[in-house]
């Protein structure tokens, strides 16, 4: 792991928003086939971070460099985003274009490949995420745990060199959960660099090559998962998760 | 009144159908063009309403959502030349009052279908590499259609609808011409049972397909 080349780094990036510093001095490097979950409070500022890396929210300081390319708040991030795939909350499919139409359209359009290219790409990648069957369905007519998975399948459709995750799995009902992280773990298997934002401590646990715990815009800690789930050195992160082990406690009571 | 005056005129129900015809040609004219000019006139409504002019906006919206049309109609078709001696005709005023009504019920159509379309979906075609040109033309064009063309059509329908009260102002639409008829031949039952099933052929398969169009393109 150590040995392959970094994809991703973060100088000293910030984020200002009406005068409130969203996010401070925040640097962090990602190398490629990794693995980083973004653990932290709500409103810590994880999901906007993610959103800096591919130039969704403007940044107000620092920069970013991936694969090779260093891009500021003044760049043009669009060739970037085109090697970034975001998978979002809400899923956010096309709601106007069927399955098949929402993996094509941004290959076809954005990076003027082939339609009969990327169709069998879409068909090979909707099969992968289980949906082979779902080509010709209208996003409306598929459960979250559908939808969801459409919309990773979409942005893998790209042939994106970094995946960021947001909180995929937020809005979902528990059972569809499930489905949604295998696909995931399909992924990290198959050597996809990603980038996450995530509430399930499990998971994150069993995917994660490396936390990153943030907390008031900042990074509090780095470590690997067995380092900050049994030892965190942080006093914001071990409150943090204690928490999560109240929780816990608590369910087993309940019995 | 009787059907026994009614054949005694000579005049058979494909006769009347055939006299209606200009009536109707005029009514769909006067609709169509409203509803042409009510388009743009709705895009400039949309601008208006938010710029920092949106009170003038506003303003706009309620003198018609407030005042009956006929009022309008009087207004401009007797008043206008009574008070400027500009004299723009009865046409000319129908025109004017529908296309000023119609602009502001097209405007809060594009802008109900503008709303409708979630800034997070535009920001996942932005994540997806599409440019701004191409968000318009794959995304957010396509989509606009979709939610104003059934709105739209119902916004027609009502156009159609309240052209009959032109003939007040002299137009010669259907109404007006089916009335010419019953003077003539004082068969009021037969000529404004015509009239009836006639607006309703035209309105009904309108307002059926804004219905049929709205459930296919539905997008939630």
């Amino acid at each position: 792991m150590n040995a392959s080349p970094v994809l991703l780094t973060l100088d000293d990036v910030s984020h200002h928003k009406s005068g409130h510093a969203i996010l401070q001095q925040i640097d962090l490097s990602v190398r490629t086939g990794e693995v980083v979950v973004i653990l932290g409070p709500s409103g810590c500022g994880k999901s906007t971070l993610l959103r800096c890396i591919n130039g969704l929210e403007p940044l107000s300081g620092g920069h970013v460099e991936f694969a090779g390319d260093r891009l500021d708040a003044n760049s043009d991030w669009t060739g970037l985003r085109r090697n970034i795939g975001m998978v979002f909350q809400h899923y956010q499919l096309f709601p106007h274009l069927n399955v098949l139409d929402n993996l094509c359209l941004s290959p076809v359009v954005a990076k003027g490949e082939s339609r009969t290219v990327v169709e069998a790409r879409a068909l090979a990648l909707l099969a992968k995420v289980g949906l082979a069957d779902k080509a010709a369905a209208l996003p409306r007519q598929l459960s979250g745990g559908q939808q969801q998975r459409v919309a990773i399948a979409r942005a893998l459709c790209m042939q994106p060199q970094l995946m960021l995750f947001d909180e995929i799995t937020a809005a979902l009902d528990p059972e569809m959960v499930l489905e949604v992280l295998q696909v995931l773990r399909d992924l990290a298997d198959d050597g996809m660099t990603m980038l996450l934002v995530t509430h399930e401590m499990s998971f994150a646990e069993a995917i994660a090559d490396r936390i990153v715990f943030m907390d008031a815009g900042r990074i509090v800690e780095i470590a690997s998962p067995a380092q900050f789930f049994q030892q965190p050195q942080s006093s914001r992160a071990q409150q943090f998760l204690s928490h999560f082990q109240q929780l816990q406690q608590m369910k087993r009571k309940a019995r | 009144m009787s059907s026994s005056a009614m054949i005694a005129t000579g005049m058979t129900i494909p006769d009347i159908l055939l006299q209606l015809i200009p009536g109707l040609g005029q009514t769909l004219l006067l609709t169509f063009a409203s509803l042409a000019l009510s388009l743009p006139g709705g895009l400039l409504y949309v601008l208006l309403a938010q710029s920092r002019f949106a009170m003038l906006a506003r303003g706009w919206l309620e003198l018609f959502r407030t005042i009956p049309l006929l009022v309008w109609l009087f207004l401009l078709f007797f008043g206008l030349p009574l008070w400027t001696g500009l004299d723009i005709g009865g046409i000319g005023s129908a025109v004017l009052v529908f296309v000023l009504w119609g602009s502001t019920e097209a405007g809060e159509v594009f802008r109900g279908a503008w709303r409708a379309i979630p800034v997070a979906q535009l920001e996942a075609g932005i994540s997806l590499g599409l440019n701004t040109r191409q968000r318009w033309r794959y995304l957010i064009l396509p989509q606009l259609l979709r939610l104003s063309l059934p709105p739209l059509m119902n916004v027609a329908t009502r156009l159609i609808k309240t052209s009959s009260l032109t003939v007040l102002i002299g137009v010669t639409e259907l109404t007006k011409a089916g009335q010419q008829i019953i003077e003539r031949e004082d068969n009021a039952l037969l000529v404004y049972g015509l009239l009836l099933l006639g607006y309703f052929a035209i309105c009904f398969p309108l307002s059926l397909a804004a219905r049929r169009l709205e459930q296919r393109w539905s997008l939630a």
